[in-house]
């Protein structure tokens, strides 16, 4: 006598397909955290280059018809937003004290992120010297 | 579920159905997901390759410009790019470098009597330096000439003047490129008889025979950036003025360095040499992969050395 042969039940498929589902969602999660490993590396290869640069410079170059800046004014005494080399970067120049006639010492911090709400990945405070209201 | 006779019977027509799009729908999804990181991957890793690229140039540049010499020349070249990728942009200005000066003493001529042998002597000097970007080759290039100044025993040179030596030990001065680059500011065509940047202290105009001078500094550049597709150097002045340069345009502009004794030159077309050297060097690179056509650009500003307050002329002082 023949023994009696089956196929997959429904649930045998259905459970076979979790599992597959549960095995690809765990590949691009690996996939997605290795893409923001490698952000965040990029994010240290320049973030702080970009903190020094904006640091001296309240107005760096950019590209007048794309540039996403908002400038705080020639002084740069102010708060000075927007993208640069990737980043989104906020500055804020205070005036600072007059240490001898014509000059102002000015505390300036930088702070760069990933993204408009991202994660810091740079920041740099400094004082800068300033020779009546030149940058 | 048990047919009659004992047997299983397989799914439903409604059951293979439903596994069979749930099958599908989960392909669909996975092949979609893996073909945007994928996507993704490449594009971050270009975006990576040029970030640590420019980090790289970063750093060389601010290396560079923090040992510009505000008593040399500066010069700005550009070419127009004239739709077929002519284009090109570079910088030269004299900066300090650490130098190796090696020198032979023979015959016990050296003051302290040592051995005859060849010694390294390590101190301070100053260079030239380029920095150029070829919009036809894609790459910024950098490099710095032969060392200006050469020290040797040789009690029978018979340099230049401004040559330094004392009982047959020299400083042979190398026909550098000149540090005033009169007349001032000078706006002419490259190739011209008034660009002057070939020109040299020996007065031997560019040739290949001389050390660095020059067409020595042009040879001794090599690119250390590649897939760049712009550069824009814009300089600010002391006197807030602003010199810009990029493919644009065709010129070749000269600020004269201040003295080396601290002082001004004198007052050319009514402008003190002082007030136009750069304080903020701003650079902008445009970098592209050209496998997958991901672009960046990159703004880095610096600071140049202040020029120190000074007098110029006699019993003047700087307003």
């Amino acid at each position: 006598m023949r023994p009696a042969r089956s196929g997959f039940t429904f649930i045998e498929i259905i459970a076979c397909l979790l599992v597959v589902a549960i095995g690809l969602a765990a590949a691009v999660s690996l996939t997605y955290y290795a893409i923001l490993t490698g952000t965040r590396a990029q994010a240290k290869a320049t973030a702080m280059a970009t903190a020094l640069t904006v640091t001296c410079d309240p107005a760096p170059l950019m590209h007048s018809t794309t540039a996403q800046w908002t400038s705080a004014g020639a002084s740069g005494v102010g708060t000075t937003s927007g993208w640069i080399n990737g980043y989104y970067v906020v500055r804020v120049e205070s005036q600072g004290t007059s240490p001898i006639n014509g000059f102002t010492s000015n505390p300036v911090s930088v702070d760069v992120y990933d993204n408009v709400r991202g994660s810091l990945v740079a920041s740099y405070t400094t004082r800068l010297l300033h020779q009546g209201n030149s940058p | 579920m048990k047919a009659s006779g004992g047997q299983r019977h397989g799914m439903t027509l409604i059951e293979l159905l439903t596994s069979v799009t749930i099958g599908v729908v989960l392909a669909t999804i996975s092949t979609v997901a893996f073909i945007h990181i994928l996507k993704a991957q490449t594009r971050l890793l270009a975006r990576l390759e040029m970030h640590n690229s420019a980090r790289f140039a970063y750093q060389s540049m601010s290396e560079e410009f923090s040992a510009l010499q505000q008593d040399g020349a500066l010069w700005l070249e550009t070419t127009a790019d004239n739709g077929t990728g002519t284009g090109s942009v570079s910088v030269t200005f004299l900066h300090a470098m650490l130098d190796e000066h090696g020198f032979t003493t023979n015959s016990q001529r050296w003051q302290g009597g040592e051995i005859d042998a060849t010694y390294q002597n390590r101190c301070t000097d100053l260079n030239w330096c380029c920095w150029r970007w070829n919009q036809q080759a894609r790459t910024l290039s950098t490099g710095v000439n032969s060392l200006p100044r050469q020290f040797r025993i040789n009690p029978a040179w018979v340099g230049p003047a401004g040559d330094f030596g004392s009982t047959g030990c020299w400083f042979v001065n190398m026909p550098q490129p000149l540090r005033q680059a009169v007349p001032y500011p000078q706006v002419a065509p490259i190739g011209s008889s008034q660009a002057a940047l070939g020109g040299n202290r020996y007065g031997s105009s560019d040739n290949t025979n001389d050390l660095s001078d020059y067409q020595d500094l042009t040879n001794n550049l090599s690119p250390i950036l590649h897939d760049v597709v712009g550069f824009h150097v814009e300089m600010l002045m002391s006197d807030g003025s602003v010199v810009d340069a990029d493919a644009t345009q065709t010129q070749t502009l000269g600020l004269d360095g201040v003295l080396v004794n601290g002082q001004c030159t004198p007052a050319l077309n009514g402008v003190q040499a002082y007030l136009k050297r750069p304080r903020l060097i701003r650079v902008l690179i445009d970098m592209q992969n050209p496998l997958n056509g991901v672009t960046q650009s990159f703004s880095f500003s610096f600071r140049s050395a202040n020029v120190l307050p000074q007098s110029y002329g006699t019993g003047k002082s700087i307003p």
